[in-house]
């Protein structure tokens, strides 16, 4: 009958239709799926490989600072005093910086991240450590090196190469391991540069 | 002639006069705005910025150290002469993830096309189904007037019993 030819024609296009939504979605699933999430994304440091930001900031404690400066590898710190596992991080970074004297291979310096200067002064006084400390400079170099929650530090190499970010505090012992491992390959590839990294 | 121009002229006059309605409205979004003040700039910024260290906040209305950061360095680039694209690069070059709105360029392009594309093509077809409907769209063939005129001089079926039977069919005018 002529009255029926044309329903199946429809239902072909309301099919055809339905598949090429159905592809477009599986599409964008697959799309969504298949990328990193947020967290995993905001785990990404900008300066990771690069060279390191300036620390502009002024000293509250010690002398003020520039990258580039020395021929040892950098712990650069950001905390605060408000911040708890900044101040539980506090012990290793001493151990850091008191090994690092020994073997004059590592320097610790850190910045202030929204904090007072007085609270950081009597900070240091009551828990200990004599490295540089810089002021936030208004938030400026917590900017520059990404930094969004404390307590984060980053092992800058000798030649102002950001190698290793440490998101939640550092442990004294995997500073040291990274930093040999990182001096044994700059050595297994002849000794060209003890940052390891090839960059800069 | 003249009475088919003036029933097509009925026809499309609301049609015409919603499109420019709808472009003197987007022409004065867009252009009719004054220029916006530095301190405009900097807030309508901050208001399209994540605070980096918050789940779902701007850093508009954000108190975090990194935001109060961001604030600064949008005002001092404002104050530097940069347009609002280079300082939201810079910040996402810095804090990834953290622009509220999508960029217009690579995987984000979907979110702006997509609507786009939806509702033309939801347009498109609304328009195509009511072509379809048109009365006159598709004209009577002899074929049908033969089915209407044998529906017509079939037998009434037996009327059915009881009160609510419906009465004897009438002849409707053709």
């Amino acid at each position: 009958m002529t009255a029926t030819e044309p329903a199946p024609r429809r239902s072909r296009t309301v099919m055809f239709a339905a598949i090429g939504v159905g592809v477009v979605m599986l599409l964008l699933v697959v799309l969504l799926i298949t990328r990193k999430n947020a967290e995993e994304r905001s785990t990404d440091s900008p300066v990771l490989g690069k060279t390191a930001p300036a620390l502009n900031g002024k000293a509250l404690i010690g002398e003020e600072f520039d990258i580039g400066t020395t021929d040892r590898w950098l712990l650069v710190n950001f905390f605060a005093t408000w911040c708890v596992p900044c101040v539980q991080e506090h012990p290793q970074l001493r151990k850091v910086a008191a090994d690092g004297e020994k073997s004059g291979k590592v320097d610790v310096i850190s910045v202030v991240y929204g904090d007072k200067a007085a609270d950081v002064r009597r900070f240091f006084e009551e828990k200990g450590g004599d490295w540089t400390v810089l002021d936030s400079d208004d938030g400026r170099t917590a900017l520059d090196w990404g930094v969004a929650k404390v307590p984060e530090s980053f092992l800058v190499s000798p030649t102002g190469v950001v190698v290793e970010r440490f998101q939640g505090g550092v442990v004294a012992s995997d500073v040291e391991d990274l930093i040999a491992t990182y001096e044994d390959q700059a050595a297994g590839s002849g000794g060209s540069g003890s940052s390891g990294d090839g960059g800069s | 002639m003249s009475t088919s121009s003036k029933s097509g002229l009925r026809v499309w006059a609301p049609w015409i006069a919603m499109a420019v309605v709808i472009v003197v409205a987007l022409a004065i979004g867009t252009f009719g705005q004054p220029e916006p003040t530095p301190e405009q700039r900097a807030q309508n910024l901050a208001e399209t910025i994540r605070c980096p260290s918050c789940k779902s906040q701007a850093v508009a209305s954000s108190d975090t150290p990194s935001s109060q950061a961001v604030r600064l360095l949008i005002r001092e680039r404002i104050k530097a002469g940069d347009s609002d694209e280079q300082i939201r690069d810079y910040v996402a070059s810095r804090y990834p993830q953290t622009l509220l709105e999508p960029p217009g360029n690579g995987f984000g392009t979907l979110v702006w096309a997509l609507p786009v594309i939806f509702v033309i093509v939801a347009v498109a077809g609304l328009v195509v189904r009511f072509r379809a409907y048109r009365p006159g769209g598709r004209a009577v063939t002899q074929e049908d007037r033969d089915l209407v005129a044998e529906a017509l001089e079939a037998p009434v079926p037996p009327a059915a019993e009881g009160p609510d039977a419906p009465a004897d069919p009438v002849e409707e005018p053709v």
